[in-house]
């Protein structure tokens, strides 16, 4: 919520003036989400109340589309400072969780606002229309994910069960990632950084899975190995 | 210089098992080097055998947390499959399968090593194992310098 308040303040005063943009209604809305059973439904009537409110103000970020670079800037600063929260709140393997959907989600921004006018872009925004944007694999329910664990640490709650909101948005990026590779479109969410960087989140992730998996579990993966096709 | 390696089943298996580094020191800090110089590489077939475990694990109730983690070390490799290049992988895989079998006494290779192996050819990378008996039938076959083995005790 503080990346729309912070994008809104970009906005000229005039333009602001004419916003309906109500943040208490969107705190009440992720009032209702964290005070009942956070199921699906109770996700799918949270993203349909966000969509509410981001179609509210979306003539005024729409003033913002000329200035691509500013919209990518804000997003990216906003997320960055949600990722740092999170990442202080959570143990490191949900924290990498929620950078891996917050990194996934600023590289379909940043693909769309690229290729806004491209016919990739309207195909993959028909997709997600067709599918529906309170539906598993949507954008809008990962942000509605990140707003909510986010709006959790405000409220204190504890991290296991923030840890549990940021791994469904992590679940809901991986199936927005394959919509997309459906279509022919890849969203490297970790795209331009180097080796040296790609290998310590590597070994980094490596070390979360080890520290999860039990002998037990190995006697699984070994038994599952391929031996003969048939 | 020696050409980037691919790391088999074997390898990754030995490198996300619990207490690695008591148990195979050497090999996690080979795989830590290999993905610090030349990145991670895994076959499709490597990703296939463990992700059908940890799916085992999920619907047990056991797993999902690891699945993900999972998911997320994948992200940081380079996955390679066999359908590239006009399928030069299965190009390579059944002739070097053709060859073993028709070597007197004939080499058998089980069908995830094999693919593994051609995924490592078609690709002029070295596929580094754990696994003794893959590099020993390599040999065999006259392709030694395609494999590098990491001994674990």
């Amino acid at each position: 919520m503080a990346g729309l308040q912070r994008l809104i303040e970009q906005l000229p005063a005039d333009v602001r003036a004419q916003l309906a943009w109500s943040p208490a209604e969107i705190r009440s809305a992720f009032a209702a989400f964290l005070d009942g059973p956070q199921d699906d439904v109770a996700l799918q009537l949270l993203v349909k109340e966000l969509l509410l409110q981001l179609r509210r103000i979306a003539f005024a970020l729409s003033s913002l589309r000329s200035h691509p670079e500013l919209l990518r800037s804000e997003l990216e600063s906003a997320w960055r400072a949600d990722a740092a929260l999170l990442r202080d709140y959570v143990d490191a393997g949900a924290g990498d969780a929620a950078e891996c959907a917050i990194r996934g989600w600023i590289s379909f921004i940043d693909f769309s606002l690229t290729t806004m006018r491209s016919g990739a872009a309207q195909q993959l925004a028909a997709d997600l229309d067709d599918i529906g944007l309170d539906r598993p694999g949507s954008p809008l329910r990962v942000q509605a994910l990140i707003m909510a664990a986010a709006e959790m640490i405000r409220r204190t709650e504890p991290p296991d069960e923030v840890a549990e909101l940021l791994y469904r948005a992590f679940d809901e990026m991986q199936m927005l990632l394959l919509i997309a590779r459906a279509e022919g479109i890849h969203l490297d969410p970790f795209r331009g950084e180097t080796l040296a960087e790609r290998a310590i989140r590597t070994r980094r992730y490596a070390a979360h899975l080890r520290n999860s998996l039990t002998d037990e579990d190995m006697h699984t993966l070994e038994e599952s190995r391929l031996r003969a096709l048939r | 210089m020696s050409p980037p390696r691919l790391l088999d089943t074997s390898i990754v298996s030995l490198y996300i098992a619990p207490r690695a580094a008591e148990k195979t020191p050497k090999l996690l800090d080979t795989v830590d080097a290999v993905i610090a110089t030349d990145g991670a590489r895994i076959s499709i077939v490597t990703y296939y055998e463990l992700d059908r475990g940890l799916r085992k694990l999920e619907l047990r109730n056991e797993g999902r947390t690891k699945r993900r983690y999972f998911t997320m070390f994948v992200s940081g490799t380079t996955l390679l499959g066999l359908d590239a290049s006009s399928f030069r992988g299965w190009d390579i895989a059944a002739g070097l399968h053709a060859r073993a079998a028709t070597l007197t006494p004939a080499i058998v290779f089980e069908d995830a090593d094999l693919l593994i192996l051609a995924t490592a050819l078609a690709y002029d990378l070295r596929l580094l194992t754990a696994d003794r008996n893959l590099a020993n039938r390599a040999a065999d076959l006259g392709i030694a310098d395609g494999v590098e083995l990491v001994e674990v005790s």
